[in-house]
């Protein structure tokens, strides 16, 4: 999801657009504070930009359009199936409860609680617990409507979650289909940081999940494997939240998420070639880089995961 | 100044509402043109689409995970699709599929062991004049499925 951010998600740019805007900007700021300097002074060549000046001028949609690299994060899908094929299960008990979800009333508070929501309902799709993902589905949409996300529930998606409930296949591409709408209408509305937030809280919800229906005293290797590769995604998430750092909102946020984040980057990475070989006329991409990982760390991220969800959750 | 503040303003909004418009256009193309091509393929829910000019270009970064097949697939207006590349690089850079070689707008893969793969789009110069530059909408969809 739902972002983004895509996010988290690429702002491509015109930079052609970027230097009519810093000229015209430039020119209201000058008009406004009773300056004479020439707006042009500021205007680069066409193939350079100043992403420092946009961002104080401009914001963070221009700025996002100044920007060449951008982080894109797996659904909260692929990490439940991932889960589910290292010997995962259903537990109803870890979930959030649905019904709590109109009591959030600020937007970050929404943000956080739609990424959980959403990641609940993948896990119960995933799981085959149909009466649960149509109790998270509706929960993502009262959450979401508070946020002025309308375009997602605006077609039939709810009846064809509810005609085809019984078919996994067909719910998970609903699922798929309602991240999609939700990103792509936060993006639209240039609202990429309510897109990281919900991301942010759904990869936690994620590895909350995991941790919890770990074995404790004898983790299943697999499983132990997908949540400690997790690292990957906290890369991407350190660098988003780097990104929109500016931001107060996202600041406050972050600290939230900073632990567990900071304790993935901690774990040592093992780099090996990258293989490229055919199989059966598929590419398949080898060696590349694994996370070293004690059971101590395992221990620590569980702990990490479950006292910042504690505190997203809360209302 | 007054009336140059005013014209600042309503030139501001006007270019905010063309950008917002693009976007929103960008969105319709994906949806319409784009995500059929996953195919069997589920979406990963990400919405990466932009308008983009030739002579521009754009990496994207993603996570993939070992035990899933995936569809990687660049969709393009045809204003620009003919020119347009895509590239997939390993955590060092080096270049692992370039569309260039194979005249593909997707790639099917699937990696032994989870990481980051950067995917560079870029649109080559066309020789066209500044004023008339061409582009078009770029969305990058990323689909899986268990192998």
């Amino acid at each position: 999801m739902f972002c983004d951010l895509s996010l988290l998600e690429p702002r491509i740019i015109m930079k052609k657009s970027i230097i009519v805007y810093l000229c015209f900007s430039t020119l209201l700021i000058s008009s406004c504070g009773g300056e004479s300097e020439n707006a042009n002074k500021e205007e680069k060549p066409s193939n350079i930009i100043d992403t420092s000046l946009i961002k104080e001028g401009m914001g963070d949609e221009m700025y996002d359009r100044a920007r060449t690299m951008f982080y894109s994060m797996p659904s909260p899908i692929e990490l439940q199936t991932m889960i589910e094929q290292a010997g995962g299960y259903f537990r109803a008990d870890l979930l959030h409860n649905p019904q709590t979800s109109s009591q959030y009333q600020t937007t970050d508070q929404q943000a956080l609680a739609l990424g959980v929501y959403g990641t609940d309902m993948s896990y119960a799709t995933v799981f085959n617990q149909q009466q649960e993902s149509l109790l998270f589905l509706a929960a993502a949409q009262r959450v979401s409507k508070k946020m002025g996300i309308h375009d997602p529930f605006n077609g039939d998606l709810i009846e064809r979650a509810n005609a085809n409930m019984a078919d996994k296949d067909s719910m998970l591409l609903i699922v798929s289909e309602l991240y999609w709408e939700l990103n792509s209408q936060l993006q639209e509305e240039n609202r990429n940081q309510l897109g990281l937030i919900v991301l942010a809280a759904g990869w936690l919800e994620g590895i909350y999940l995991g941790t919890q229906i770990m074995d404790a005293d004898k983790p299943e290797p697999e499983i132990a494997k997908v949540l400690m590769e997790q690292r990957f995604v906290a890369m991407q998430l350190n660098e988003m939240f780097t990104d929109y750092h500016n931001e107060s909102f996202i600041r406050e946020t972050e600290q939230f998420f900073r632990p567990i984040l900071d304790k993935y980057l901690s774990l040592e990475m093992n780099e090996q070639e990258t293989t490229v070989t055919e199989t059966k006329g598929k590419t398949v991409i080898g060696g590349a880089t694994t996370v070293v990982f004690s059971p101590e760390d395992l221990t620590q991220i569980k702990t990490l995961a479950m006292e910042a969800r504690a505190k997203i959750i809360m209302i | 100044m007054r009336r140059t503040i005013q014209l600042t303003l309503a030139l501001f909004i006007l270019l905010a509402g063309i950008s917002e418009s693009a976007s929103a256009q960008c969105k319709n193309f994906t949806k319409k043109k784009c995500l059929s091509e996953l195919s069997e393929y589920t979406g990963n829910g990400q919405y990466n689409g932009a308008v983009m000019f030739e002579g521009e270009e754009a990496t994207l970064v993603q996570t993939f995970y070992s035990g899933k097949d995936y569809r990687l697939f660049v969709c393009a207006h045809p204003a620009i699709s003919d020119s347009l590349f895509f590239e997939v690089k390993d955590y060092r850079k080096k270049i692992i599929f370039s569309s260039k070689d194979k005249g593909s707008n997707s790639f099917d893969f699937s990696v032994e062991s989870t990481q980051q793969l950067y995917i560079r789009v870029a649109v080559p110069e066309m020789g066209t004049a500044n004023e008339l530059k061409k582009n078009g909408c770029v969305s990058i969809l990323v689909g899986f499925k268990d192998n």
